[in-house]
């Protein structure tokens, strides 16, 4: 180990001494000054630190990669340049351990590097969090969509199974099965067991498709378990402003956290008492407390000018898209969601329309929530601005209530040891080919792997071959096709395992994920690739000319 | 050879290929402009070097780029996160700057489907404003010829904002008009003339209208150093600077909160108060009357400025179309905005001058604006204390506009005609005309323009020879038969015109104009009893006629202002008075609760009992009201 770590230490004050290290450094920390003052988001504060983390991470992540890349290959092609491998080959260290000190020399070198240009995002980010949001909503969004880490929950499965069972008696009953088994062996070619198949999954589908769609004014209802909600109840002081005698209502003043955990209609409680938000500014809220509470009980003592305390509940969020049979005149459907606590039978409604297609988020109460972490939602789904009305679907994978279970903090940082697992692995990639190329060849290995890893997600979509499209598909696209098939195999896809969205949209990165990432690129890939190079280099004739 | 000359020679030999290959340079720039082979020409490069650098530096692989980009951002919106939407579709247009088409698809992703993705309105007023500003501050100034982009741009004022399509369009009216009522104020009321004459003073102010420098600056220097030249403006610029107001924005701020102008204070709830000794100077300064032409000065020029160099508009092009049709355009519309970015793209791109303007050339987005503006071209604007960015606006119709839009009709026909060699009356545009003048005739009669509507009915009858069924009655007859004509009249158009009938009513019965009044309440009252005849279901009914009436001579006791006009309290008073017994009863309970009523009685030392006595009968007319309400008894066993 000693021998290993030599190595390592003298990489590190290699690389540090290297221009092209420098280069990319002084780049790197030239673009994170620069980011957060030209990236405006959508004009959401919400959006802003979610630009910041996405380019931020993005940035330095492909950096980051580079630098990797030219770094390994460069500690071990410029010993053997400038023919400083005799002396290190003529110590008592073994060819493997030398392999391996360069390559965990350059992966501390970048951890550093990494973890400078983490902290400096998050101390960004967290100076951004102190900005002024443009709404409530944006406040809220900041507080509980991205500086926080959530998991999902999809509602109770409908039972697919029963249901086309039943599907298939009703058929069988009316004779309809049997007329449709013929069509389907004359389509088979007389395959009777294809067509068998072919028909019980066309009645599945169809069974499914009905089961996750309602006509006009039809209800959904969906039964969600296992919500564990983390968040803190926010406790802080008001003032009141405003006693309306007209409309019995009560204007408070309070800040911008505390706003941003209020939401339209839903509960908070003033002075100990339990009030509905009947409406939501930038600076202030109102409440109608009842006459009773108003005249004997503990907010008697309001009048303008008067503080509180004021105790906001935690948040969930309730994700879904709905898509449309027959798109409305708006390509707006309108819709009035329900929710339940079975336990305590506390509910909230809200009226909503929302875009054909496209996933809407709704901000809710946890208090919705019961002590099982149970929760009831109900859809209706509403006619349209013209008065039709059309189907919609809601599929199981397009709904999901989303919850706190851990904090910001802890995902950024598994989140920043995700991308060190990435530039490990690229460091090994550029180990292996330093150690039996020249460094320019070595070099255009090093890039080429790169893109193929960064990007997969990209480049599977565009080599996709579509099989309608069969022969006439050309034969570039097909060889592409197959060459990037065959590279991504041994390739990790660093787009699936990106910590990015999962940061941008306050997910929880957990611990396993974490493990199974490091199982997988840390130690799987890696090692193997290790193994390779150290198998390369020592069998390698370090005195002939390399190409 | 000696060294030293060997390398002289060569050093020579390499600045004479640098001043060659310099000089060869141009002609291969103007042959690529020429020829359109430069993805960047000079002038995108002189005025955007960042864009230039952007479109160069990734040479090859500026493709396969642009195309990561287009998949990312489809992907975000496909997965409704928007967050990135406008950095990317900043970056995809800045890496493709000379393709309209690009600046027009995300302008219109962001103003049509994503905002309406977003729940609140300030997120939805913001994605429509992004929409707006990547065209007409980015797209155009790459595009400047362009003619799609401007029709874009056009098209978001006119369907997006003005259309009542998305169901916050009255939110994008009030942030537009809160925007141009802090820029230029409320236009003067009255005849068109006055309105026109207003604005010639910001179109005749200083203005370098040079492309290359617009918007790099709010303020150009050398113009306002042109405009300082004037000793008068000059002292009063050095007036305000004492108070730290420039010739910038900050002088429209604090015109717009300390002036008594009529621009100003048209829209205020209370009269300005300054609450520091130094505020209290600075109205004094911005209210002086020593300084009115200075200020006239430096408010227009501020204005053509901001107009210029913010808003990308030329104030010359808007006082011309302002000439051009007779109207009085309020700026704080949205629809003579998409008047103007159609024309003015005609005018750049095609080289069409305003003469040359026609229905038929233009864009239907400019006519049917102007169209627009007959039934939505008058503006109450109020501010509102708990966010002056979402006024309370009310829009009218405004007679003015018909005769322009009716030139406008006919210009159109004549060409049309010309083209297809068809007579007048048997154009297949003239049912259009005729259903435009119709509505026009409603709109004068109860606005009591008695005379302009008989006159629009005869050029219909004697132009397009329209004879028997209802174009032999007379004119008012002719109105109310035309509104109920098509089986039931919508409430909507009958509520429109009863109100306005009413409102017009009340104005002349404060006037003490007891002639006009009854004949404002003679129509509305037939109008009424036809609406209520034709009518057949309870349901779509309307409550009775006093009661209707008492609330509009309530609104106009209390506001009169919200229904665009600016009676003093002693006229409301007197309005109350004369009040018919039934209405009054109808409007007492609805102005005895106004606190703003009472305050201002109070501070204009007016007894509100006095002014606005309890009528005779009252308690008889609650009771009769509440049993009203009660469900009906069951019938009896």
């Amino acid at each position: 180990m000693r021998g290993i770590w030599a190595i390592a230490r003298h990489t590190l004050s290699h690389c540090l001494r290297m221009k092209i290290a420098g280069a990319f450094v002084l780049m790197l920390l030239a673009i994170l000054a620069v980011l957060p003052m030209i990236l405006q988001g959508d004009g959401t504060l919400a959006g802003r630190i979610r630009t910041l983390l996405a380019y931020g991470m993005g940035v330095t992540g492909l950096l980051l990669s580079v630098v990797t890349l030219l770094l390994s290959v460069g500690v071990i092609t410029s010993d053997v340049r400038a023919k400083a491998i005799f002396t290190v080959a003529t110590k008592p260290l073994s060819r493997w351990k030398y392999v391996i000190g360069r390559w965990l020399g350059v992966v501390v070198f970048v951890g550093i590097l990494l973890v400078t240009s983490a902290v400096t995002i998050y101390a960004f980010a967290q100076h951004l969090r102190t900005g002024e949001a443009l709404n409530p909503s944006d406040r809220r969004a900041v507080e509980t969509e991205v500086f926080t880490a959530r998991r999902q929950v999809r509602p109770q499965p409908i039972d697919i199974d029963t249901l086309t069972e039943r599907k298939r008696r009703q058929l069988q009953d009316e004779g309809r099965y049997q007329e449709a088994m013929k069509a389907f062996v004359a389509q088979t070619g007389g395959d009777e067991q294809k067509a068998r198949s072919l028909l019980e999954e066309q009645i599945r589908s169809q069974v499914a498709g009905t089961a996750q769609s309602v006509g006009p004014g039809g209800v959904f209802l969906w039964q969600f378990n296992g919500i564990a909600v983390a968040g803190n109840k926010r406790t802080a002081k008001g003032q009141v402003t405003l006693v309306d005698e007209e409309t019995a209502s009560l204007r408070i003043l309070a800040d911008d956290e505390l706003l941003g955990s209020l939401v339209f209609g839903g509960p908070v409680r003033v002075n100990g008492v339990d009030l509905r938000v009947t409406r939501l500014e930038k600076e202030f809220f109102e409440v109608q407390p009842s006459a009773d509470d108003r005249a004997g009980g503990r907010l008697a003592s309001l009048v303008s000018g008067a503080e509180t305390d004021i105790v906001a509940d935690p948040t969930i969020q309730l994700s879904y898209k709905a898509a449309a049979s027959v798109n409305p005149t708006d390509k707006l459907l309108r819709s009035i969601w329900q929710l339940d606590n079975p336990a305590t039978g506390f509910r909230y409604m809200e009226l909503r329309s929302d875009p054909v297609a496209t996933p809407a988020t709704m901000t809710v109460s946890a208090r919705l929530v019961d002590p099982n972490g149970r929760m009831d939602a109900q859809y209706v789904n509403l006619p349209d601005s013209q008065g039709k009305g059309t189907s919609v679907t809601i599929l199981e994978n397009d709904i999901a209530v989303l919850f706190r279970m851990g904090s910001f903090e802890g995902t950024f940082i598994r989140g920043t040891v995700m991308i060190l697992l990435q530039l490990a692995f690229l460091a090994a990639v550029g180990v292996a080919a330093g150690s039996f190329l020249s460094f320019p060849v070595a070099c255009l290995v090093g890039l080429a792997t790169l893109p193929l890893s960064m990007a997969g997600g990209f480049l599977r979509e565009s080599l996709r071959l579509n099989p309608e499209s069969g022969p006439a598909t050309d034969a570039l696209t097909l060889v592409g096709a197959w060459i990037f098939r065959v590279v991504r195999v041994g390739l990790p896809d660093f787009a699936q395992t990106s910590p990015v969205d999962s940061l941008i949209n306050g997910m929880n990165i957990s611990w396993e994920y974490l493990a199974q990432a490091a199982l997988l690129t840390g130690v799987i890939r890696t090692l193997a690739i290790l193994v390779i190079a150290c198998l390369i280099f020592q069998r390698r004739e370090l005195a002939r000319v390399q190409v | 050879m000696r060294s030293w000359l060997i390398q002289g020679l060569w050093l020579a030999a390499a600045a004479g290929l640098a001043v060659g290959g310099g000089a060869l340079q141009r002609p291969m720039d103007e042959r690529g402009s020429r020829f359109g082979l430069n993805t960047i020409d000079r002038q995108v490069a002189q005025t955007h070097p960042w864009v230039a650098l952007v479109n160069i530096a990734p040479g090859g692989l500026r493709a396969p780029i642009v195309d990561y980009l287009w998949i990312r951002a489809e992907k975000l919106k496909n997965a409704g996160r928007y967050f990135d939407a406008m950095q990317l579709a900043d970056l995809i247009c800045t890496l493709q700057p000379r393709f309209p088409g690009v600046w027009s698809f995300h302008s219109w992703n962001m103003a049509w489907n994503i905002s309406v993705a977003t729940q609140t309105s300030e997120e939805r007023w913001l994605w429509v404003s992004n929409g707006m500003k990547l065209l007409r501050d980015k797209g155009l100034a790459y595009n400047p010829q362009s003619l799609l982009l401007y029709k874009d741009l056009g098209w978001v004022f006119f369907s997006k904002m003005g259309q009542n399509l998305d169901d916050m369009h009255m939110i994008y009216k009030r942030r537009w008009a809160s925007q141009m009522q802090r820029l230029l104020g409320a236009p003067p009321t009255g005849e068109n003339a006055k309105v026109i004459d207003t604005f010639r003073a910001i179109a005749e102010a200083p203005l370098d209208k040079n492309l290359a420098r617009q918007g790099r600056q709010t303020i150009q220097p050398d113009q306002l150093a042109v405009l300082l030249s004037d000793p008068n403006a000059a002292d009063y610029a050095r007036q305000l600077a004492r108070f730290a107001v420039g010739i910038d924005e900050s002088l429209l701020d604090a015109y717009n909160r300390f002036s008594l102008d009529e621009a100003a204070n048209i829209v205020r709830y209370q009269p300005p108060s300054p609450r520091t000794p130094e505020e209290r100077s600075l109205t004094n300064l911005i209210n002086s009357p020593a300084y009115v032409q200075a200020r006239g000065k430096l408010l227009a020029f501020v204005r053509a400025q901001v107009l210029w160099n913010t808003y990308k508009m030329d104030p010359r092009w808007m006082l011309g179309l302002m000439e051009k049709y007779d109207a009085p355009l309020d700026w704080r519309l949205v629809w003579p905005h998409a008047l103007y970015w159609v024309s003015y793209g005609m005018h750049v791109c095609q080289d069409v001058d305003l003469a040359s303007i026609t229905s038929l050339n233009t864009d239907r987005v400019a006519f049917a604006s102007l169209q627009a503006m007959s039934w939505n071209g008058r503006m109450t604007y109020m501010d509102n204390p708990e966010n002056p960015d979402l006024p309370m606006i009310t829009l009218w119709s405004d007679w003015r506009y018909i005769d322009s839009v009716h030139r406008e009709w006919l210009a159109m026909i004549e060409e049309f005609c010309k083209a297809r060699g068809e007579k007048l009356e048997n154009s297949v545009l003239k049912p259009g005309h005729i259903n435009y003048l119709v509505a026009a005739i409603q709109m004068l009669y109860v606005q009591n323009r008695h005379e302009k509507a008989q006159e629009y009915l005869d050029w219909i009858k004697t132009n397009y020879k329209m004879t028997g069924d209802i174009w032999d009655l007379d004119l008012g007859d002719f109105v109310v038969k035309s509104l109920t004509d098509n089986d039931t009249p919508t409430m909507d158009v009958t509520r429109s015109q009863l109100t306005a009938a009413m409102e017009m009513a009340f104005y002349f019965l404060a006037l003490g104009d007891q002639a006009a009044y009854r004949d404002n309440v003679r129509y509305a009252q037939r109008l009424y009893q036809a609406y209520q005849k034709a009518s057949q279901f309870q349901r779509i009914k309307m409550v009775d006629f006093q009661t209707l009436a008492g609330a509009i001579a309530a609104q106009m006791v209390v506001e009169p202002r919200a229904v665009g006009l600016n009676l003093p309290l002693i006229a409301r008073a007197n309005l109350y008075t004369r009040l018919e017994r039934q209405i009054q009863l109808a409007a007492f309970d609805r102005l005895s609760g106004s606190r703003d009523l009472q305050r201002l009685c109070q501070a204009e030392n007016l007894d509100f009992d006095q002014a606005f006595p309890t009528p005779v009968g009252i308690e008889e007319y609650r009771s009769q009201q509440r049993r009203m309400l009660l469900p009906a008894a069951p019938p009896s066993p």
